[in-house]
Order: structure tokens, then sequence, then C-alpha cells
């Protein structure tokens, strides 16, 4: 009721904002009330949900290219006090996300045992599953974007993907690169793509440029993340549950009764949370509602097996459409601020270079070339694109000043620009006409050793 | 009426009409024809059978709907009433402030900004901007009783302690005002910043405080600057200046009942960086100047958060206990809170290193901001019951004022300033123009860099050309809607070229206007009219040196008597009613980090508002284009002029 409230607020809120969209407002009301005289009637927890039912549950298996599921598992839906098998043809089924109109589900599911994961999406209301995704691979974790189009994660021989693509089908587009697993999380209502690696939450837009980690504070690992309606990210982290919110650039614990959790999370409303939870790790996770602040939740299911993944049949806000502004030039333009600007000591004026690194799916690690660091801390590189690359910062011997941990990759025709080298996303721009700008508006020539061209 | 007034008018009323089909937009991707050219005979025909049509449904004149845009409130002195300053119907309306009933409607003049209380609370002072006068207002009679002088664009008005001078911030004339009161007459003018525009006075009336919208021009591609200039009032002259550093549009200053606490809005923006993206505070950093013998050495701290903005600030309300700010936030809607002793120990425990560079550090404001309210569209300015337990809040694009009770934090009533019921396409688009929603994660919207619908005297580095390539000026918007093309490269055909998909890939990174809401935006942005022009004399006629300079811009052969080609004639490409010819050329002025030297010809009206110049601001000023940019006279002929024929042509210049 909190949420249906929270959006009738936030309806009229926006409305009113947009304009005299009167009718607008009152259909969104009517919608909305008719959805509560619905809610009440189902008794107990009110919203309807689906969750994943499983023997056997891994949730960091696709980390490391495992099987979150190797006993089969299968969606149930939960209406008007009721359980349903939600995909009964499937031998099995997971990973349920629904659509922003509430009417359809997507999800990964295998129709035989030994296929592998597809994405398919069937109406809430019943009817043939439809597939979207043919691949000899497994693909999982599918998220609606906006303007009917998903993501998914694709096994590929470098790790799981995100790949995207049309619902009504077209050419998938690859959105990450380089060897690992990547795994989706959500769709952030500002249109970013949220997703784990190694163990760390990240970003990328919908075209796949501007990845980056969503916070720099390197907490322990962290999964099954999804955005509250505050914003607020929600994630599991070493079995308890912890959130980024917008304001800190660290990541603050909740406040949780003793047991195990298993992300994600799906928000009932902003102080009740539907969890994965057991008492005991000897225990399957059960569906519990938990009211915030109180010492226990409140058992929905009883867990003859594993409940995990549950996800409210309700309509939400659709996520902002990102507009792609890639242009057409070979490679991605990368200029860095200030590589003084950052949370490891590197002592200013003390770099002379940057030497970048990149790396194949398969490969190891080789040096595309080095470029001058400006005396302010300025350089700007032209590296390959949907190439894993890393940069290494070096003195005036030559010898390593700084090197960057993770790898990360930008699309071709990305231009973007950094604050310096590990700066954190807290940290914005000083506002200063970088000197390698000065010297030329063409990215430096990467040379493998010596001077610059 | 014209056949082709009547067409144009038919085109803004069906864009009323549209009105009830909004729910219907939202579901149906209508692509609206955005041009309305009516080129056709049968085009036009069809629009006057159109507006006819219109006209027997009983459909109102576009004049009839004025919006009372709220901009600036104050108190009675015994809290009993609130007086709303309504920028768009030129008014002072005298509330009940528990009520929220309209108790007088008192006209004043043209485009009021500011307004303030005399001490003894008896009088009441508003500055007419566009009427370069201050109506004083008898708050018991609730009548306008007087005129008073001031400069050029009065923005905002302060009394000092006796109520015996007035001082006037005159934003044109980039100076104060002092004005004697019992005489009625201005006795002293101080050098203030540029844009000079709002004031506040220290508990112990020694000291005014004056901010400055527009930095001041400085080097090329240099980093913004502004300042507050303080006034002594015991001796009337400026005293100090309060440098702050990258800052350019500021707005309200404040000070706390002890005098130890100063706080002014502004903005910090990243006009020297590549525009490549917009997350981590990439265009703006919503800031707080912090002052006073409270922190020592001024500090300026971020609003903003990692994930959300709050843009841009622009009034301060300080709680009489000290005990918190509130800042509104105009194109995010809201109002931000501030815990001042939280904010204070924050800033004491920063080093001066990190003092330095705080205003960068998204992360910071979790340590002071404690909520954010949300209030009507487009909040201005903000009273505070001298009990500090209601704050009220002015909604110029709702035309209502919100109530907040402090102590709960929320919104406790609204009063309404019971305008016109339907909005026209203007009036929506005047809303879109203030909001920052369209932004990426609300960071910024149109009124960012276009202050107050004018310009911010800022270049700016977009992205779509490459990495410091193409430094574009800012230019003014007003009576822009016949100087098409648009972008100093022409680029853009018309505004709506330029307002959409353009403005959503390359400004917002992020979904925005629909095609209705473009058409709103771009009919606001066409409504905008020119400022009065300050420099021409009352009968039009022009001054001597006007004449001299006049003589310059249209001669047609050097001192020598040479011929100059036409081509290279001030009066041919800057001709017509907006002083130019709508067409490209290349004068010269262009940077090897430019593309192309082709560049659009400006429109010259009021042009010396608008410094710096040319298309990248590289001339700081008028006279700097013929003497730094113009070396072999291909942006005009001008190198045979001396500095007082070019001072005149300046003289007339400054009339257009």
């Amino acid at each position: 009721m909190f949420q249906l409230l929270r959006m009738c607020a936030e309806v009229t809120y926006n409305s009113r904002s947009m304009g005299p969209g009167i009718l607008f407002r009152l259909a969104a009301w009517v919608a909305i009330l008719i959805g509560c005289g619905a809610l009440r009637a189902q008794g107990g927890l009110a919203a309807s949900y689906i969750y994943t039912e499983a023997s056997l549950y891994d949730s960091a298996a696709t980390l490391k290219s495992g099987e979150r599921f190797p006993a089969g598992a299968a969606l149930q839906l939960v209406a008007a006090g009721r359980k349903r098998a939600l995909a009964p043809g499937f031998a099995a089924s997971a990973d349920a996300t629904v659509s922003f109109d509430a009417q359809r589900v997507l999800f990964s599911g295998k129709q035989k045992p030994g296929d592998p994961w597809q994405i398919w999406e069937l109406p809430v209301a019943g009817g043939a599953a439809r597939r979207i995704v043919l691949s000899k691979e497994d693909a999982i974790t599918p998220f609606y974007l906006p303007g009917e189009r998903i993501v998914y994660s694709r096994r590929t021989p470098a790790g799981f993907q995100l790949v995207s693509v049309a619902l009504d089908g077209g050419a998938p587009l690859q959105l990450t690169y380089g060897p690992g697993n990547r795994v989706a999380c959500d769709v952030l209502r500002d249109g970013r793509v949220l997703f784990e690696a190694d163990h760390e939450l990240f970003t990328v837009y919908s075209d796949g440029s501007g990845v980056e980690s969503y916070r720099c504070d390197h907490g322990p690992r962290r999964r099954g993340a999804r955005e509250l309606a505050s914003g607020d990210i929600l994630f599991e982290t070493g079995g308890r549950l912890a959130r980024f919110t917008s304001a800190r650039a660290v990541q603050l614990p909740v406040s949780l009764p003793k047991g195990e959790y298993a992300g994600p999370v799906a928000e009932l409303s902003p102080t009740a949370w539907l969890v994965s939870y057991r008492p005991a790790a000897t225990a399957p996770f059960g569906l519990y509602n938990w009211r915030l602040g109180e010492a226990l939740p409140e058992k929905l299911l009883a867990p003859s097996a594993q409940a995990v993944q549950p996800v409210l049949v309700q309509p939400r806000p659709v996520p902002k459409r990102f507009p792609s502004a890639l242009g057409d030039r070979q490679g991605a333009n990368l200029l860095c601020l200030n590589v003084y600007t950052s949370k490891l000591p590197i002592a200013q004026g003390s770099v002379a270079k940057v030497r970048v690194w990149a790396r194949s799916d398969g490969g190891s690690p080789t040096i595309l070339g080095e470029a001058p660091v400006e005396k302010d801390g300025s350089f700007f590189v032209n590296p390959p694109s949907e190439t894993a690359i890393r940069f290494e910062l070096l003195d005036r011997s030559g010898k390593v000043a700084a090197t960057e941990k993770g790898w990360f990759w930008a699309r071709r025709g990305e231009q973007r620009v950094c604050v310096g080298c590990h700066a954190g996303p807290e940290r914005s721009p000083e506002n200063a006409v970088p000197q390698v700008l000065l010297r030329s508006t063409e990215p430096v020539k990467l040379i493998s050793h010596g001077g610059v061209k | 009426m014209k056949l082709s007034a009547i067409s144009a008018y038919s085109a803004r009323r069906l864009f009323s009409l549209r009105l009830s089909l909004r729910s219907l937009r939202r579901r149906v991707e209508v692509v609206f024809p955005y041009s309305f050219g009516f080129a056709s005979l049968g085009t036009v025909l069809i629009g006057g059978i159109v507006a006819l049509s219109l006209a027997t449904l009983g459909a109102d004149t576009p004049a009839a709907a004025r919006f009372s845009s709220p901009i600036e409130l104050t108190l009675s002195k015994d809290g009993a009433r609130l007086f709303a300053l309504c920028e768009g119907t030129g008014e002072v309306v005298a509330f009940d402030a528990r009520s929220g009933k309209i108790v007088r409607r008192i006209k004043v003049g043209s485009v009021p900004k500011g307004l303030a209380l005399s001490p003894n609370g008896e009088r009441l002072y508003v500055a007419n901007s566009w009427s370069d006068s201050v109506s004083e207002i008898d708050t018991a009679a609730l009548a306008v009783v007087r005129s008073l002088p001031a400069g050029f664009e009065p923005n905002s008005v302060i009394t000092d302690l006796a109520g015996r001078f007035l001082y006037v911030a005159n934003r044109i004339s980039n100076d104060v005002s002092v004005v004697d009161l019992a005489a009625g007459t201005e006795v002293k003018r101080l050098a203030a910043g540029r844009g000079a525009s709002y004031l506040a006075i220290s508990p112990d009336g020694a000291s005014i405080y004056c901010t400055h919208i527009y930095p001041y021009p400085g080097d090329f591609r240099a980093p913004p600057e502004s300042d507050i200039a303080v006034i002594d009032t015991a001796r009337q002259v400026i005293k100090d200046r309060y440098r702050l550093p990258n800052a350019a549009g500021v707005f309200h200053v404040a000070l706390s009942a002890d005098g130890r606490l100063g706080m002014a809005a502004q903005l910090r923006p990243k006009n020297l960086i590549p525009l490549a993206h917009v997350e981590h505070g990439w265009v703006f950093g919503n800031s707080i100047s912090v002052f006073g013998a409270d922190v020592g050495e001024l500090v300026q701290i971020p609003l903003d958060e990692l994930e959300r903005y709050f843009t841009p600030p622009f009034a301060i309300a300080l709680a009489p206990d000290k005990s918190a700010a509130y800042i509104s936030t105009t194109g995010s809607d809201s109002v931000t809170v501030i815990d001042i002793p939280r904010l204070l120990a924050f800033i004491r425990a920063a080093s001066p290193a990190q003092r330095r560079t705080l205003a960068n550090d998204l992360s910071a404001s979790a340590n002071y901001v404690v909520t954010r309210i949300a209030v009507g569209t487009a909040p201005k300015g903000l009273a505070l019951s001298s009990d500090g337990k209601r704050l009220y809040v002015a909604n110029r694009t709702a035309d209502t004022i919100s109530v907040i009770d402090t102590a709960a934090r929320k919104v406790s009533a609204t009063f309404s300033l019971q305008g016109p019921a339907t909005l026209t396409a203007e009036r929506r688009g005047e809303r879109l123009f203030f909001s920052a929603r369209f932004g990426f994660q609300g960071h910024f919207g149109c009124a960012n860099c276009h202050l107050e619908s004018t310009f911010d005297g800022l270049q700016w580095d977009l992205e779509p050309d490459g990495f410091g390539q193409d430094i574009v000026d800012n230019r003014l918007l007003e009576d822009v809607a016949e100087t098409a093309p648009f972008k100093w490269n022409g680029g853009n055909p018309n505004l709506e070229t330029e307002c959409g998909p353009r403005t959503e890939k390359f400004f917002y990174r992020s979904e925005s206007y629909d095609g209705w809401e473009l058409s709103d935006l771009v009919s606001y942005i066409k409504a905008m009219p020119l400022r009065p022009n300050r420099f021409r004399l009352a009968g039009g006629e022009l001054t001597p040196a006007q004449e001299r300079g006049k003589a310059i811009f249209e001669r047609t052969r050097t001192k020598s008597g040479a011929p100059i080609p036409e081509a290279n004639q001030c009066q041919v490409c800057h001709s017509g009613k907006h002083y130019t010819n709508l067409k490209m050329f290349d004068v010269g002025s262009g940077k090897a980090t430019d593309r192309s030297p082709m560049v659009d010809t400006p429109q010259l009206n009021n042009i010396v508002l608008t410094a710096p110049y040319l298309h990248d601001g590289s001339a700081r000023t008028l006279e700097e284009i013929w003497t730094v940019f113009n070396p072999k006279d291909t942006h005009g002929v001008t190198n045979d002029l001396q500095k007082d024929e070019l001072n005149d042509l300046i003289e007339y210049l400054k009339t257009l």
C-alpha cells in the first residue's frame, strides 16, 4: 500500500511538473486505486510476486563461470495467496523480471534439461512463452530496457558478457568486453545498466559506453543488487545486505535480523522488503516479509527448497532512454584531466608518461604504447575500442608510479574524460583547460619507446 | 488582423487545444509538425479558418494570459503579512501570512526583481528592473507612494539599518546606487561586480554584501571569477571583496543573525573541460560560498550528491538561531536544508588542502545536508518567519507559495497567486526551460547556462566536434525567433533542431523533450522579448558620439576615401531589424582549433551586455574585436580608425 501511495504521489508530482496533464493524472489515480482494491482482496502480502525455486542455489557461481542452479530451478508466481508454476513447460526457469507495465515477464529458461539457458518472455496473465534470444551458449539474467530492448548476460569464451537486443530481434549489441564474467543486476532509472563483475558493482550505458565501477570503496563481495525507489542500491554482501546511497561514496550497512540473506531483494514499500532469508546456514532460503527495523522477518513461504530472486508484479517507472552519442571515428578518445587527482599516493610532478596495456579475451596483456603526461597531469590518447585496456603511470626514470588494477574498455567513437587516476566517482572535475589540449586537440599517438611523434 | 498573424495565432491556439490530449501523447509517439511556416497561401487560409473556428469557441487571446511568476518574498515586521513580488504581472501581492488569503495587489513597475522592507516596517521597496526605478510602497495603505531613481536594470534593494539610505544593485550598469530616502535622490554609485544582483546587510548594519550573476570577462579560456563586494555603509564605499574562484552565476547572499556567518548561492561551471558526459558533476557544481568569522577563509561547499543534483541554488534563508540554512534550488523544484552546526564542524575539521577541493567532493554534502523538501516548480525567493518556524517559498512557474513547517520539514500549506487557469504553450515552455529534470540525474537545465533566460558570459567546450575544438561563446536568447540559423557554425536551421535531439544527445545525455514539449519550449524561447535598450535617449535621437559611431558603422569608404568592399562594410552583414543578414562569413576570427572559419553573423541587439565577444569569446571587449582580432580588416575595415573613433563606434553599438 505504501508503495502504491508513493506511486500516487510520484505520478501527481511528475504530472504537475509536466504541465496540466489532468487526464493523465486521473487515469493514473484510477489505475492505482483499482490496484489498491485488488491488493486488499488478496490478504497477507498484498502484492503478487514471482520467485525462483531451486533445490540448490549458488549465487556466486556465474562469476566463476559456473551454474547457479545445478539441480534445476522453477519460477513460481504467487498471486491472490496462491502459488503456481509460471513456466510449467520448461525444464528450468529463473531470473524473472517484470515489464514496466507489469503485463509481461522476461526470464531465462531451458526447454529441456540439456539445453543452454535462453531468454524468454511470457504474459503474466498466462499464455505461450516467446523466445527472445536464441543462442548456443547460456543467456541469463535478462532485464527490460526502455525502447523495447533488453539486456542480458551471454556466456562467451571470455566469460559472461552483457548484450543488448531488441525484443523483436535484430542484431545483438555487446556492451562489455575483456576477460571475466559480467552479470546484469538491474536497469537503473537514469538508464544505466547495473552489473556485477569481480564481486564489485559497475554501470554501463545501454550502448556499452561509460563503463565504471559504481563506487570505489572496494568493499567485500557484492552481488544481487537492485535499485530501490529512493535511488539507493541494495545488495548482498557476505550473506548480509548493504546499500549505496546517492549521498555517500561508501557502502552503508543495513541493520538486519540475524541470519543469512541472498540478493536480490524486492521492495514492497519504503519500509518493507521481500527478502530471501534463512535464520541459519543449514536451512534453505525462504521468502520473508521484513518490515525495516523489526526484529524478525515474517515468513511467507515454507522453505522446502531455496526460494530466491523475488520480484514484484506491479507497474514501475520506465527508465530514461540513453541517447547514444558515439561518433564515427576509430578507437576511443580518452582524456585524463589530472593523474594527480587520485586516492593513490602519486607525488605531484612525479609522472612523466602513461603506458597503455591491452588484453585480448584469451591472451596475455600486451603494451600498446606510451604517451607523455603533461605537467598538470593531463594526457590524451586514442586506444583501440572494444578491447580491454588499462593504464600505468611511469615516472621520469621509467619506473611504474601507479598501476590500474582492473581492465576497462571503450566503445568505437566514444569520447571519455576521467577526472584523475582512481579519483573515485565522488570527485567532480576541477574547471581548467587540460594542458594536453592546449598542445593539440588530437590524441597523442602511442609509441612503444622513446619520444612522442 | 493580417492573415499571416491569424495563421500564427491559430497555430498557438492549436497548441493550447492539445492540453486535453496530453495524456494521450505519452502513449502515442506523435511526431508533431514542428514548423509552422505557413508559407503557402492555402496553408494561410486553413490557418485563418482554424483561427476563426477557435474564436467562435470563445477562445481567449494570448495577451490575456499573464502569469504572476512570484520571484521574491518578504514578511511584514509582525509577520502577519506576506508580500510576494510577481515578475510576470508587475505587482506586489500582499497575503495574509497565515490564511494565504490575498489582501491586495499593488501594481509596480515593469519586470520587478527585488523587494525589501524598511527597518521600521512602514515601507516596502521594489526594484523595477525594466523601468530602472524603485517603487516605494506604504505598507499600511498598501499603495505605491513614490518612485525612486536607480541605475540600469535594478535587481535588488536594501536599506541601511537607520532607514536613511537605500542601496540598489543594478544588473546592467554593474553598480550599486545609493539613494537618500529623505531627498529621494541618488547620491552615489558604487562599482560592483558584473551583473550586480543581490544584497544583504550585516546585523550590525556596518556592511552590505553584493553579489553579481555574470563572471568578469577574464583571459580567454581562464577559469571564471566572481566576487562579493562589501560596502562600508558608514563611508558608502566598497571596502572589501570576497573572491569566488571558479564561480559564475552568484545569486542571493545571506548573513546569520550574529553576523559571524555568510552564505552565497552560486554555480561552479565546468566550461573549460570537454562536455563529454554529465555524470560526476561534470557540467556544474551547485555550491554555497561560506564566509565570515565562523569559518575564517571563504570556503566553497557542494550541495550535490553522487547521483543527484540540486540546481541552481538561488535564495538562502538562515534560521535566527543559526541552526539551519534553507536554499531554494530552482531547477530541482526543491529546498535544500543544511544543518549549520554540522556544516561548521565539518568545515573546521577540514585541512586547508581539503577546503580548497571541497566544492568538488560530491560526498561532502552528506555531512551537512539533512533533507531536500519538494516544493512547486521553479522555487526562487524565500522568506523565513522571525521565529524560524515557517518558511515561505515563491514557486515562480507554479504561481504558488509553498509554506514549509521547518520543524516537520514538510510543506504545510500552499498559497495560490490565482493566475490563469489554463497554461499557454509559452508558459509550459517556460516551466521546461527552468527545469533540470531532463538532464542526466537532474544535473542541469536550459536556465543553468541561460541564467534567468539570458546568458552566462562563458565559453564552452562541447563534445561532438572533439575535445578542445570549436569553443563556443554563449549567446543572449532574447528576440532570437527571426535570427535563424542557430549555433555559431549555423548548423541548426531552427530552434527545434537547436533544442531537440542535439540537446538531448550532447548536453543532457538523457531522454529529454518529446515533440510536444519541444514545441512548448521553442514557443517560450521565441516569445522572449528584448529588454529595453538603456543607451538610447528618450526621444530616440542619438548623442553626438553615437551619431559619429553610426556614420562609421554605415560608411562605405575608408578615411582616406578608398571604397570599402560591400562585403566588408559593417552595415551590410549587420543589417536588418536584428543587425544580421543571417549569413555565414569568414571574418578572420577563426582559431586553429576551429573546424571551420565560417561563422554565423550574430545579431547585435543589446550587444553591449554580452561580453566577451566573437564566436569563441576570445575578445573580452567590443574594442578587442577590432584592435586584436581584426589585423587584416577582414571583419570590417577598422584599422584606419583611431581610439576615439572606435569609442564612437562602441557608443553607437550600445544603442542597437
